[in-house]
């Protein structure tokens, strides 16, 4: 076969040369551009109509069709001699085939055309940039060429085991699926860190909040609610004061000893009613007299509960009494009926004691005021229980006992706070009557915000997100138990 | 460890009122199965509260072999000689001591201070006395003598009169206690308070609160109702101040 390359500054020339070398029977089997220009790789229509006999005849008419009008540059006698040729070889043609032969002209011409298409500027007899016609055709180009690629692997897994692929795509789908309610559940929270993380102020404030011993929670509930164009001081300062409003006391009404009244201290084991009872006592009887005390205690159960109401009492000149059941009570009351202040101790119990309910219904009588006692260095889940299943009707009353020894008041506060609890009064420590306080929200939101030494217990700023992290609710194994 | 001057309630001592014994009155109307027992009981409740009691027996005389009031207001006889007694507490006969008392006032009235003078050391000083007693010594004074009933009828009878002569020639109201000794015969007791109750309402214009007070045998100890009753009095009881008076009696109660 008698194809060639040509090569050539541009598409017009390279045409040129081609149809120099193979006449008007050229054939243009691909055009590439190259460094220095445009590759043509041309052959004759006699090539093709080798290859393909069907082409050959209209090939062959073509090529004489266009053979002589080629040979018709030759001068003088060959030309008139050829030229008399043609008009017999015209004369003789019919017009059937002279019809037939105009169309594979233009049949080949058409193809031609088409050919010269994947470089549509080269074919051209337009004026367009050849670079411009370049690069569409290399933008164009490279996309047949991934098709066999992209399909071979396609089809290749394809023939693959299917249910294998099934069963991996239903776990995926389940990790997809508690990925995304895990993402639920979190997005709230990590969406406040972060814009804590972009509020510094914030961030730290929570890391204070959260290392006095106040709730994840109640820290949180302040600070989405502090103004955001706010200092580092004034935002501390809008902290405290927020803690203070919500704090209440009784620090605008008279202070327990001066109202009076009928009062039962309740609360858990260990935190301090009697020696509370003898501290109101005390202040009761140093401003209106023994005579203005009664004192009652309900336990029978503690060793000594009775001997040491009555120890104090007798320095106070006041009688103790022990009553043993809710008539024995309601006598006692009326018998004190003139006092200014009557005192009910109780026995102690854990908020889960069954014997509490019964307690509690004891002291179910007219005018009788419950005062909780808290210890303030409890444990926030501790002092919720107890608050929770000591809870009566209307607002609790509260005291809060051994100030002194709590290291941080801020479970305490953030209980009192969020149970709405009335503080009646603090106690800072064992002495009667010196060591009680009337409770000052100011106060105690400063003790609870001052720097704390350093605790194992407190965490670091990369910590928190651990606080606004859900607990697992899974189960372990039983096995995983054992090991 | 704990010093008596340095514990958790020194404090209170700056506020701890003057130290007097408290005067408790109880009635004697000839019944004793009920009034010793009942007496008995309380004072042993006391002394088991950590009370120092004396009682003072105005239906006892004193004698050489026996002295009481008479000699101590004399001087010729010593409390301490009275410690070596198997029971905590001191009983003194005080009839002649109670009548020479009142003999020194030309107002006939009991100087109460002589009494605290020589039992300032007690916490509770019991005056064991018929009603006529307090009746004449301690008129409006305002204390609330034990009046003891039991149930057979002569005592309801007795305890009436005694009543009677209290409320209404001294203008003293008296607890009355109804004894129980035996917890199976309570509805008896029950009647018996009643038969009280409309007695001093219908003829004496006085509403009586009685209290039922089980006192057990003496070798059964005390009973939470007598030690409820003991504190109940303590309550009641009016301090006796070395400067006290019958009239001072009365302003503070």
């Amino acid at each position: 076969m008698n194809i060639q390359r040509f090569y050539a500054p541009t598409s017009r020339e390279a045409l040129a040369k081609a149809r120099l070398a193979f006449g008007e029977g050229t054939l243009i089997l691909s055009n590439r551009p190259t460094a220095t220009g445009v590759e043509i790789v041309a052959t004759a229509e006699d090539v093709l109509a080798s290859v393909d006999p069907s082409a050959a005849a209209t090939g062959a008419a073509a090529s004489a069709a266009r053979r002589q009008p080629a040979k018709t540059a030759t001068p003088s006698t060959q030309a008139l001699v050829e030229a008399d040729a043609d008009q017999l070889a015209m004369s003789t043609l019919s017009f059937q085939d002279y019809v037939r032969e105009r169309m594979l002209r233009r049949r080949h011409e058409a193809l031609k055309e088409q050919k010269a298409e994947p470089a549509p500027a080269i074919s051209m007899a337009t004026s367009q940039n050849f670079n411009d016609i370049i690069q569409a055709a290399r933008a164009e180009m490279p996309a047949p060429a991934p098709v066999p690629v992209r399909v071979a692997p396609a089809v290749k897994p394809q023939p693959a085991p299917a249910m294998p692929v099934q069963a991996v795509s239903q776990g995926i789908m389940d990790e997809l699926h508690a990925m995304s309610e895990l993402i639920e559940e979190k997005f709230n929270t990590l969406t406040w860190l972060g814009q804590a993380r972009q509020h510094p102020i914030q961030s730290n404030l929570m890391l204070k909040l959260i290392r006095a011993g106040f709730s994840p929670s109640l820290s949180r509930a302040i600070l989405e609610k502090m103004p955001e164009q706010i200092g580092a001081t004034e935002a501390m300062r809008w902290v405290m004061d927020v803690l203070e409003r919500n704090i209440k006391t009784d620090a605008g009404a008279q202070p327990l000893h001066e109202e009076g009244g009928i009062y039962a201290l309740i609360g858990a084991t260990g935190v301090g009613k009697t020696t509370t009872a003898a501290k109101l006592a005390g202040q009761c009887v140093q401003q209106y007299g023994p005579g203005s005390v009664g004192l009652i205690t309900l336990d029978t159960y503690r060793i000594g509960a009775h001997e040491q109401l009555r120890t104090y009492g007798r320095m106070l000149g006041v009688v103790a009494h022990l009553a043993h059941d809710q008539a024995a009570l309601q006598d006692l009351l009326g018998l004190l009926a003139n006092k200014k202040m009557i005192l009910i101790d109780t026995t102690g119990i854990a908020p889960r004691d069954p014997r509490k309910r019964g307690m509690l219904e004891v002291l179910d009588l007219p005018n009788v005021n419950r005062l909780l006692v808290l210890n303030a260095g409890g444990h926030g889940d501790t002092l919720d229980d107890v608050v929770t299943s000591f809870r009566s009707g209307g607002t609790q009353q509260a005291i809060l006992s051994k100030i002194d020894e709590a290291v941080k008041l801020g479970p305490a506060l953030d209980a009192a706070i969020r149970h709405q609890l009335l503080l009646r009064g603090v106690t800072t420590g064992q002495k009667v009557p010196e060591d009680w306080e009337p409770a000052d929200a100011a106060k105690l939101v400063r003790l609870s915000m001052r720097a704390p030494a350093k605790s194992a217990f407190d965490p670091k700023a990369s910590d928190l997100n651990f606080f606004f992290t859900q607990a697992a609710h899974s189960q372990p194994a039983q096995g995983r138990i054992h090991a | 460890m704990l010093d008596d001057f340095h514990h958790q309630g020194a404090g209170l001592r700056s506020i701890m009122p003057a130290t007097a014994p408290r005067v408790i009155a109880v009635t004697s109307h000839g019944d004793p199965s009920s009034e010793l027992p009942l007496l008995w009981s309380l004072c042993a409740s006391w002394t088991d509260l950590g009370y120092s009691v004396a009682v003072l027996d105005a239906t006892s005389a004193e004698s050489e072999t026996n002295p009481g009031l008479k000699q101590l207001l004399e001087a010729t006889y010593w409390q301490a000689d009275a410690q070596a007694e198997q029971t905590s507490w001191v009983v003194h006969p005080a009839a002649q001591g109670f009548e020479r008392l009142c003999n020194q006032n030309d107002d006939g009235k009991l100087p109460l201070q002589s009494l605290a003078s020589l039992f300032h050391q007690h916490d509770v000083i019991v005056i064991f006395a018929p009603a006529a007693f307090f009746a004449t010594f301690f008129p409006d004074s305002g204390i609330q003598p034990l009046l003891a009933v039991s149930t057979n009828e002569i005592s309801v009878l007795t305890a009436y009169h005694a009543l009677k002569q209290m409320l209404l020639n001294a203008r003293l109201r008296p607890t009355i206690i109804s004894i129980v000794s035996d917890l199976t015969r309570s509805a008896s007791t029950l009647s018996m308070n009643k038969s009280l109750q409309d007695c001093a309402m219908t003829f004496l214009g006085h509403q009586l609160n009685t209290l039922t007070v089980h006192v057990p045998s003496a070798d059964a100890g005390t009973s939470d109702d007598t030690k409820s009753l003991a504190l109940r009095l303590l309550e009641n009881a009016v301090p006796l101040y070395r400067t006290a008076t019958v009239e001072s009696l009365a302003r503070s109660h």
